[in-house]
């Protein structure tokens, strides 16, 4: 799939695989020690792996995935949490959020994260309590650590615990041992909120996320796979490509039928981003983190 | 933050390396569009000397606006 390594641990050495193992089996230790959990689910290569993992450790009684629905969450993710946990017999139960009425979410500023994890734990915490699962747990990795989450403090507020982070396995790992387990979300683009497409300061609103997905199901319907964004600027829909998808799309021929495509979606005009698909692209744009080479 | 100087640079820049594009400056990004109007495609190594020259102004990013056809014909850049 593009924009995922065919090989998606870099096995350098047994001393690599060695230190994966042991993070997998200290995160079964984890599990065991917390005795039940409610998994905050999101149909994503981390949350599938942990609420497998916890399925393995603690059985089907003791686990309760939770997926949080609302206009922010992607059609197709919720597709693809639905198939996970119906494969890998995970229960699943799916409640409504509504950080999109809250006023200071749908403000959009730079922390608009932290108004949804504090929506989505202050749903998820209660039922815990309700169904005496012992601790409520997120798929945040040791990789998420170093990058600019204000969704972790609402967490931490709340009492969630990060398992993955907290036995260090990073998104490599969690995708080898995904591919080991053979759950389908392995090879897995990550797949951030809806709003996430929205530069901050720009009112996040149903109606521009239903164009947002609107926008990015045409995409897919044009064979676009992987790493891709469309980034809503008013009028505008800046598209963030794959480097092979920028190569097919940058095609006078391909180029029309992509901009029909979003033009379909709502968008007046159209445009490539000449250098394809960042995760956090909207974070370097406004300065909230450092533009990289 | 770059400002309209920086997309009148950015302009002169592009157009001295042959890429015949307007620059419209969205904060730190610029948006290109053909000055002639007609669709033009960016190979992978147009697209990387689009991106630094960008960069070298003050942009975080440079899309290409992509504009319908004119009557069929196209133009392909890779000066």
């Amino acid at each position: 799939m593009t924009g995922v390594p065919s090989l998606p641990h870099p096995m350098a050495s047994s001393e690599v695989a060695a230190a994966m193992r042991d993070k997998a089996a200290r995160l079964h230790d984890w599990l065991r020690d917390a005795g039940s959990v409610l998994v905050g689910f999101s149909g994503g290569v981390d949350s599938a792996f942990l609420a497998a993992a916890a399925v393995e450790t603690l059985g089907t009684a003791r686990v309760l995935a939770v997926v949080g629905r609302s206009a922010s969450y992607p059609n197709a993710q919720w597709e693809t949490a639905r198939r996970v946990a119906r494969e890998f017999a995970f229960p699943l139960l799916e409640v409504d959020t509504h950080e999109v009425d809250d006023p200071q979410y749908a403000a959009n500023p730079v922390n608009r994260c932290y108004f949804c994890k504090s929506e989505l734990w202050h749903v998820l915490t209660p039922i815990a309590r309700e169904r005496g699962l012992a601790v409520v747990v997120d798929g945040t990795n040791a990789d998420d650590l170093a990058d600019y989450r204000p969704g972790t403090a609402a967490a931490k507020e709340q009492g969630v615990r990060s398992p993955l982070a907290e036995v260090g396995l990073t998104k490599a790992d969690i995708r080898e041992l995904s591919r080991e387990r053979g759950l389908p979300t392995w090879s897995q683009p990550s797949s951030p909120c809806l709003s996430s497409r929205i530069p901050y300061h720009t009112a996040v609103t149903t109606e521009r996320l239903r164009q947002v997905e609107r926008a990015e199901q045409a995409l897919r319907d044009l064979g676009v796979l992987g790493d891709f964004r469309v980034r809503h600027h008013g009028d505008l829909a800046r598209v963030e490509l794959s480097p092979g998808d920028l190569d097919r799309f940058m095609e006078v021929g391909a180029a029309d039928t992509l901009r029909g495509a979003l033009v379909g979606a709502g968008y007046a005009r159209v445009a490539i981003d000449v250098r394809g698909f960042r995760s956090g692209s909207l974070n370097v744009l406004e300065g909230v983190v450092a533009a990289g080479a | 933050m770059p400002n309209d100087g920086s997309a009148q640079a950015l302009r002169q820049a592009l157009s001295a390396s042959g890429f015949a594009f307007d620059v419209d400056a969205r904060e730190g990004l610029a948006l290109l569009r053909p000055a002639d109007g007609v669709p033009i495609a960016l190979d992978a190594a147009g697209r990387r000397r689009v991106q630094d020259l960008a960069r070298q102004h003050g942009f975080t990013h440079a899309a290409l606006e992509l504009l319908p056809p004119a009557g069929g014909s196209c133009a392909s850049s890779s000066p």
